[in-house]
């Protein structure tokens, strides 16, 4: 074996960076290669996002940038008679004022909905104009009326304030509960009955007949408030045109570089993608928020090329309460039929989704993906599913964490407690009922889906085992002594995970290190460790030596952004087949250098080796220097020196692309007990304990992050978090002095473990992971509280679990006859 | 938000502090800025210039003796909350200071913007009126009784600043504060103190302005036990109402909030000053 082929680590110099830069894995990790896939690997952009080092958007300052500010409406429903902007523009340092008007007569196009497929029941929905201006109505309070550009925030704010608009007041529809009731007024009135689509799923006739031999009928209506995805950072975006290469430059915080960049292209500027250049560095977390396209994106891209200058506009936080676009907010009004054992005969659903006052493009997307997973874990014979979108005076909806597929499970779950409660069975005794087994996989839903693999009894088994289900009374008995109702739910989940396709990179230097170039798009989930983690178990390449490259639409060339626990699976599948394509070019070279067949070549730990000849080998780090070398020629030993051929001559690369089709299905089941104080009303989360099987693990400790980030927001959602409207449609919950968010006094020590069934469907056999909390624990909370009411009488509450909302059902149940024989 | 264009001055002096609050009606005191500084950012008030409070000595320091625990105006909340003589004199005030906000507000924020301030969800003003303590301003002292007026209204005049706080030591006191679930202020709190003004019992964060609960105060002057509060319940009329808590909500809170503030006056009695001390 020649040893001029070993792997060196190079000396080190004055340029090196500090190991403590890197990842590291935790002492005691026993396996071989410990910082490959499976091992807990701690982040590696951490330290640099931790010590002041990130990149974010607000970090970005352009020579000769202004500051771009939106006037936004106070009003819930208006038509704007005028817009009076000369007092604004005597303000010293004001540069522009941008209207509706001005949107229009430049041409740019309206914000598009992308979310609603064709195959919608009756192939129609009622489209919303969405200019990145108001034009002459004011749908919610919020929406963009003018856009003020000045040399400083100050002058535009002064500006703004000083700019004069007559509204005319229009009705008000600002709730789902207001937009649907008989009479509302219309948001849009081409939309009667506020509705914009109507969808169908399963089988009316079958579920007629399932119902029709029940022995018990149970009815619930459920409520899925709205939230505000809140992430830490706040959208920021720099907008630049630049007459020297014809393009327009935008900086910003977005959560998917491509995906703005196509919209904005084939949408808003009508100019082909190439003339557009999106720049996503450091992005502070989205949970679905920062996912599609927002109107200050086309704005300061607008007023840039406008005023022949950059333009900033950053979001302020109470700001980002009426400009971001919102999450969940639905209605469902369910019903189950029952045989007398207490099997599920048929499902019925229908729900009402709040999709604010105007399409944008994810906005369809959680009432229609969502209610796909309706069957949850369970084998519901006949299922029929109505979706309406409507539509109210309240800011537009898009994803937000677990998009629809939280309420799904909350509906399902719900319905069976109801239930089990009905025909007098423990709620784990009615979810074993109607497990699906894994014997009956792929299993077809009664709605369409097809589950590839699950074992949902036994990923339930472990957790309440994980959970001391069997401990609960004693631990009950122990809070009331202290004067505290303790109860405790449990909620079984499954959900569908990785859309769309995805393509990765991977490339060589000419000093053998590598660059993945991704297609998706981390902006929290630690992709830069995750991916560098496979790239060193398949390449063998260090981990310092793995650089990781995203975000930039010059340098990628194309993808399709993170959302939906999709990357480890699209992207990860991806990255696999790169690397794969990657060893077999290097294969071919490889052969050249050792004189070998590439088909007698093995590849083993990062070397190309003649297994079955004499074992001469050549790491892959020396082909991919060779593929650079300047002369072109690539040597064996002291053999002839051979002339390389031009595909292999200019660096080595591998491009892989995957789509998951089928989909996957994480699924696990999560465990809270909670104590209620029944004379405020206060909740407390006393344990969380959940199983997840999200197919092959990657990496531990990032997916414990990813779960217990979750169940934070899970905790926050249940407990605490809802935008509230009056009825002018004004928010009232527009700061976090009243929006309550999770605080580490929240929450318990939450048990966390995994119980994988890989999947098959693709290379990794992982499934999504980063939704699990949010999907699965808010109904075993919800359930809990309510299991401590019980004796109160309390059967129903809904989200968020305020103390005065609780405090009040208690009030209401202890003053109600009923109730007496609970007590 | 962008924060409108002031002056700023810190002046070393009280004199001179008082004269730069005179020099101009929109010029305003600056204590932590826990307050002021986010009303700025949202500009619902434009000062011409901020007075810093922060290097003026007659606002600073506690002093402790057999009868009284005196603090000054700029004392921050992470001062009172851990300062060993007010820890040990009036328990219940350095708890309550620990359960304000987070560090940096602690840190920051001051008993003298607090009180001055008088929002209704804030928690010293039931501090300051359950004790019965004395607020000394630049020109007079003023019994707590009489200080808070309404909602963020007190008896203080333009241009007079309160120098320290006066607190008798109680023989036992107890505060429980239910807090907003989102921002961690006052929903409604009770404070129940007993001492040489008697018994005590003051409510905050449930009506526009902090006040007594005199049915409270009548049921205990002569039976301070949980017995004595049997039975007890505050009207709910006038009582402030939000997204958070309904005036009946906040009525129930407080006779929750008295009985359980009696506990832990009663499990958790000052350190009383040896007559040899
Ligand atoms: C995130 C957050 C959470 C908070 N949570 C709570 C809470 O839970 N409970 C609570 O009680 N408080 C809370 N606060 C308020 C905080 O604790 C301060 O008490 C409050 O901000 C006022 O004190 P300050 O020193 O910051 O005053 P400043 O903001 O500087 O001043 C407030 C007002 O008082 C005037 N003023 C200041 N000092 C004097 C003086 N000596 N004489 C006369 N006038 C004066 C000023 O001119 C101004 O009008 C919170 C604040 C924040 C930012």
């Amino acid at each position: 074996m020649d040893s001029s082929h070993m792997p060196r680590r190079p000396r080190p110099g004055p340029f090196d960076r500090p190991a403590a830069e890197l990842g590291h894995a935790p002492e005691g990790v026993g396996r071989m290669n410990s910082m490959g896939i499976g091992a807990p690997l701690a982040r590696i952009e951490d330290i640099r996002l931790v010590t002041g080092n990130g990149r974010f958007a607000n970090n970005v300052t352009v020579p000769g940038q202004l500051r771009g500010y939106v006037l936004r409406s106070p009003l819930g429903h208006a038509r704007i008679r005028s817009i009076d902007v000369s007092g604004a523009l005597e303000v010293p340092g004001l540069v522009a004022v941008l209207t509706g008007e001005d949107y229009a007569r430049d041409g740019l196009g309206d914000m598009p909905c992308v979310s609603i497929p064709p195959t919608i029941k009756g192939g129609a929905y009622v489209p919303t104009p969405f200019p990145a201006l108001a034009v002459d109505t004011v749908r919610c309070v919020g929406s963009e009326v003018a856009f003020v550009v000045a040399e400083t925030l100050s002058a535009a704010v002064e500006a703004a304030e000083r700019i004069v608009v007559d509204y005319e007041p229009l009705p008000v529809a600002p709730t789902l509960e207001a937009a649907i009731a008989p009479g509302a007024p219309l948001v849009w009135p081409d939309a009667p009955g506020n509705r914009c689509f109507y969808h169908e799923l399963g089988d009316a006739a079958a579920c007629d007949a399932a119902f029709d031999g029940a022995a018990h009928v149970v009815k619930g209506r459920i409520r899925n408030q709205r939230v505000a995805g809140n992430p830490l950072e706040p959208r920021t975006c720099i907008g630049r045109y630049d007459p020297a290469d014809g393009r327009f430059h935008l900086t910003s915080s977005t959560a998917n570089p491509h995906r703005l960049r196509l919209l904005l292209s084939e949408h808003i500027f009508r100019i082909p993608a190439h003339r557009i250049h999106v720049v996503a560095g450091d992005v502070g977390g989205g949970f679905g928020t920062k996912g599609g396209l927002y109107p200050e994106e086309i704005l300061v891209l607008w007023a840039a090329w406008r005023v022949g200058r950059p333009v900033k506009w950053v979001c302020e936080r109470s700001e980002a309460f009426l400009a971001d676009f919102n999450g969940r907010d639905q209605i469902a009004d369910a019903e189950m039929a029952l045989d007398a054992d207490g099997r599920v005969l048929g499902l019925r659903v229908e729900v009402n989704h709040n999709l604010g006052s105007a399409l944008g493009p994810s906005t369809a997307h959680p009432p229609l993906v969502g209610t796909r997973m309706l069957s949850g874990v369970y084998a519901f014979p006949a299922m029929h599913v109505k979706i309406n979108g409507i539509f109210t005076n309240s800011r537009t909806l898009t994803t937000y964490r677990g998009a629809g597929r939280p309420e799904a499970t909350l509906i399902v779950e719900r319905m069976l407690d109801l239930a089990a409660e009905k025909v007098g069975l423990d709620p784990v005794e009615i979810r074993r009922r109607n497990f699906i087994r894994p014997e009956q996989m792929p299993y077809r839903t009664a709605i369409g889906e097809t589950y590839d693999c699950g074992e949902f009894e036994a990923v339930t088994d472990a957790a309440l085992a994980l959970a001391d289900w069997d401990g609960f009374e004693a631990r009950r008995r122990t809070s009331e002594g202290r004067g505290l109702l303790r109860g405790r739910g449990l909620s079984c989940y499954i959900e569908v995970c990785a859309t769309l396709s995805d393509r990765m990179e991977v490339r060589f230097d000419s000093s053998g290190c590598v660059s993945i170039l991704a297609g998706t798009f981390s902006y929290g989930q630690g992709h830069e460790t995750t991916y560098a983690q496979m790239v060193h178990d398949w390449l063998g390449v260090p981990l310092d030596q793995i650089r990781f490259v995203q975000g930039d639409t010059d340098i990628i060339a194309t993808g399709r952004g993170s959302f939906g626990s999709r990357s480890m699976t699209v992207g990860g599948s991806a990255l696999r087949k790169a690397c794969e394509n990657l060893i077999a070019m290097g294969a071919r070279l490889a052969s050249l250098m050792l004189d070998v067949e590439p088909e007698a070549l093995d590849f083993v730990d990062g070397s190309y080796v003649w297994t079955a000849g004499d074992r001469r080998s050549v790491p892959l780090t020396e082909v991919a220097k060779t593929s650079f070398a300047w002369r072109g020629s690539a040597a064996y030993n002291s053999g002839p020196p051979r002339q390389i051929p031009a595909d292999l001559w200019s660096g080595l690369e591998g491009v892989g692309h995957f789509s998951a089709n089928p989909q996957n299905y994480p699924n696990g089941c999560y465990v809270a007990e909670v104590e209620v104080d029944p004379e405020t009303g206060q909740v407390r989360v006393d344990r969380i304990a959940g199983v997840d099987d999200v197919g092959t693990v990657i990496n531990p400790l990032l997916l414990e992050g990813q779960v217990i980030g979750g169940c934070a927001q899970a905790v926050g959602q249940v407990l605490l978090e809802a935008v509230v409207h009056d009825a002018e449609g004004q928010v009232l919950s527009g700061a976090f002095t009243d929006y309550g968010m999770p605080r580490a006094e929240d929450f318990p020590h939450m048990v966390l473990s995994n119980r994988p069934v890989p999947t098959q469907t693709n290379p990794l056999g992982v499934k999504g992971g980063a939704e699990t909390g949010t999907i699965g624990l808010p109904p075993a909370i919800l359930s809990a509280v309510l299991d401590a009411l019980r004796p109160l009488g309390v059967r129903d509450l809904s989200m968020p679990l305020t103390p005065m909302k609780v405090w009040a059902a208690i009030d209401a149940a202890s003053s109600a006859p009923v109730s007496k024989e609970n007590s | 938000m962008s924060v409108p264009d002031f002056a700023y001055r810190r002046p070393a002096t009280l004199a001179e502090a008082l004269d730069l609050l005179r020099s101009d009606p929109e010029a305003r005191a600056l204590a932590g800025g826990q307050t002021l500084i986010p009303a700025l950012k949202q500009r619902m008030t434009r000062p011409s210039i901020l007075v810093d409070l922060q290097s003026i000595p007659e606002m600073r320091g506690i002093e402790v003796d057999a009868d009284r625990v005196s603090i000054g105006a700029m004392t921050p909340h992470a001062v009172t909350a851990t300062d060993p003589r007010i820890r040990a004199a009036i328990p219940a005030l350095a708890a309550m200071a620990a359960r304000v906000s987070h560090p940096q507000v602690r840190n920051l924020g001051t008993m003298g913007g607090s009180i001055a301030n008088n929002d209704p969800a804030a928690d010293y003003p039931a501090a300051v009126l359950g004790l019965g303590a004395e607020i000394e301003t630049t020109r007079r002292r003023i019994a707590a009784d009489d200080f808070f007026l309404g909602l963020f209204t007190t008896a203080l005049e333009p241009g007079e600043l309160v120098l320290r706080i006066h607190f008798p030591r109680p023989d036992n006191c107890g505060y429980v504060k239910f807090a907003n679930p989102a921002s961690g202020y006052v929903t409604t709190g009770a404070f129940v103190a007993r001492g040489p003004a008697g018994v005590r019992v003051a409510i905050n964060g449930a009506g526009p302005v902090v006040f007594r609960f005199t049915d409270a105060e009548a049921r205990l002057a002569g039976d301070f036990t949980p017995a004595a509060l049997d039975g007890l319940s505050l009207p709910a009329a006038g009582l402030n109402s939000d997204i958070h808590a309904s005036a009946a909500y906040r009525a129930r809170l407080a006779a929750v909030g008295t009985r359980r503030a009696l506990a832990i006056a009663l499990a958790q009695p000052p350190e009383q000053i040896k007559e040899s001390a």
